[in-house]
């Protein structure tokens, strides 16, 4: 008997280990699989931005696009990971309520020196982790490309997307994407695909930065009328916006902790970031009929294939800080009315003579707020965190963190390109805007055998 | 630059496997930075030195 129960105990304990391998295996690759998704975005952005752009700065477009996730992948291990553990309970580097932050806890786990900051056999999380947040990091700094283009200066464009994807918008995260995040366990903010910490960010630091570079020559006429400047591909910028869709997947695949594994929130179902349950299956319902409202919001107010597809991003930024709570229909009328609302800010943003060349605000900072306010109208009371009572979702604690990210998208945005642009680092010569930058600056041609692009300032 | 470990056999190890743990971080840190200013102030060469030629081309 004795010799039977022994038997069945290393059994028991072999069946264990061969499950902990298991899960361990499937939750490594669920995060794995985040970043070659999430990559489409940035080549859904590279294409978009390049298509947006005239044929003559086409390349130079796509040169800052690809060098600004480059650049955010080093200053994201340097700092920015770190900076997601250090602070969320505020600037005091103090240890939250869960025991998952301040100063001692980043410098274990996160600080670039860490044990597990490298190949760790003891670790089978925080590569993956980190790999899904440079994602969400570039993604950051892709939004502000867009906005941007034909007219910035490459190394102050690379200033400006370090300081947003590896300083600006995680300190974002930390305080309202982490469970022991001030916004969260003060306020029930909630955000769980981040419409608030990654897109109303960027397009806040974008506008902030738009202000300081000034539209493209042409864009403007001396009455203050706007002149619309063409891209020089709109079906490579419909299927960039397409591929961002796609890679949108990925990202939210990343906003969702799974089950088992000792970092879980617990064993049996998927939660958020907040800890709060949630699941995989309830958030396809939302983001597609998000997606969908957003196309036909945006179809009903301008006809417009580019407004379409962005509208299709902007419908499922509406709803992403709900995406794990929304009734499907409700997410199709928040996607349709944000994505409505969507062409009348970008032109209100362009009669303040702000040119923002593929609505980089109105998609992601307005409707990142919209998100935000959403779920403070139509999804209070929920409990916003793991555990016994908690605090719950509210319209103000929403409106505190929609205040929040605004201004800590803007205010860095305008201050690092005033600085840029008084030290003459922002925008680039009249000339070679006019002229175009491939041929200025660009050692290769996007189209050799085509006609040479016209250089009439607003063509 | 060695093993973080002295052993004939992957049996028994565990923890952080990197080369270099917990004796080079910071140099290769430093060294990483430094390609990333080089790179950037490089960078930032070529860009003002194609617009200056450009101008007097102009």
């Amino acid at each position: 008997m004795e010799q039977d129960l022994a038997e069945l105990a290393t059994v028991v304990a072999e069946l264990r280990a061969n499950i902990a391998a298991t899960n361990g295996t499937f939750a490594e690759t669920f995060y794995y699989l985040t970043i070659p998704l999430m990559v489409l975005i940035h080549a859904g952005f590279l294409a978009y931005e390049m298509g947006a752009s005239r044929s003559k700065n086409a390349l130079a477009s796509g040169i800052k696009n690809i060098l600004a996730f480059a650049m955010i992948v080093p200053f994201f291990f340097f700092v920015g990971w770190w900076i997601y553990w250090a602070f969320p309970t505020g600037l005091d580097l103090s240890e939250g309520a869960m025991g998952i932050s301040g100063l001692a806890y980043a410098n274990d786990v996160a600080a670039p020196w860490s044990a597990f900051m490298g190949p760790n056999l003891d670790d089978r999380s925080s590569g993956v982790f980190w790999g899904a947040f440079v994602l969400f990091a570039a993604t950051t700094a892709s939004i502000m490309s867009g906005g941007v283009i034909e007219r910035i200066k490459l190394t102050g464009f690379v200033v400006l997307a370090i300081l947003l994807g590896a300083f600006v918008w995680i300190l974002g995260a930390a305080w309202g994407w982490h469970a022991d995040g001030w916004l969260v366990t003060k306020f029930g903010y909630h955000d769980f695909g981040a419409a608030g910490v990654v897109h109303m960010i960027a397009g806040f630091f974008t506008l902030g930065v738009l202000i300081n570079l000034g539209p493209r020559i042409g864009k403007f006429n001396p009455d203050g009328s706007a002149n619309s400047i063409a891209g020089h591909s709109m079906p490579m910028t419909l299927i960039g916006l397409m591929l961002i869709i796609a890679g949108f997947w990925g990202f939210l695949m990343g906003c969702v902790i799974v089950p088992g594994e000792a970092w879980s929130w617990g064993t049996t179902i998927e939660a958020t970031i907040y800890g709060t349950p949630m699941t995989i299956s309830g958030m396809t319902f939302n983001t597609l009929m998000g997606f969908a409202g957003g196309i036909i919001g945006a179809w009903m107010v301008t006809r417009d294939p580019f407004w379409m597809m962005s509208g299709a991003l902007g419908g499922i930024i509406s709803c992403a800080a709900g995406l794990d709570l929304w009734y499907p229909p409700m997410a199709f009328a928040i996607g349709f009315i944000g994505a409505a609302a969507m062409p009348f800010v970008a032109s209100f943003v362009e009669r303040r003579g702000i040119d923002d060349a593929v609505g980089a605000f109105a998609v992601h900072g307005f409707l990142g707020m919209w998100g935000l306010l959403a779920v403070g109208i139509a999804a209070q009371g929920y409990p916003a965190l793991f555990g016994e009572d908690v605090i719950t979702t509210s319209f103000t604690g929403q409106l505190v963190g929609a205040v929040v990210m605004g201004l800590l998208g803007f205010v860095p945005g305008y201050v690092m390109s005033f600085i840029l642009k008084v030290t003459g680092q922002l925008r680039v010569p009249a000339e070679a805007e006019i002229v175009g930058l491939d041929a200025v600056k660009v050692p290769a041609t996007a189209y050799p055998e085509a006609l040479h692009p016209s250089v009439s300032p607003a063509e | 630059m060695e093993a973080p470990f002295e052993s004939t056999t992957w049996d028994g190890i565990t923890g952080a496997i990197y080369a270099g743990y917990g004796s080079v971080e910071g140099l290769w840190l430093l060294l990483c930075l430094a390609m990333v200013v080089a790179a950037v102030v490089f960078g930032w060469r070529h860009e003002s030195h194609a617009y200056r030629k450009f101008e007097k081309k102009d």
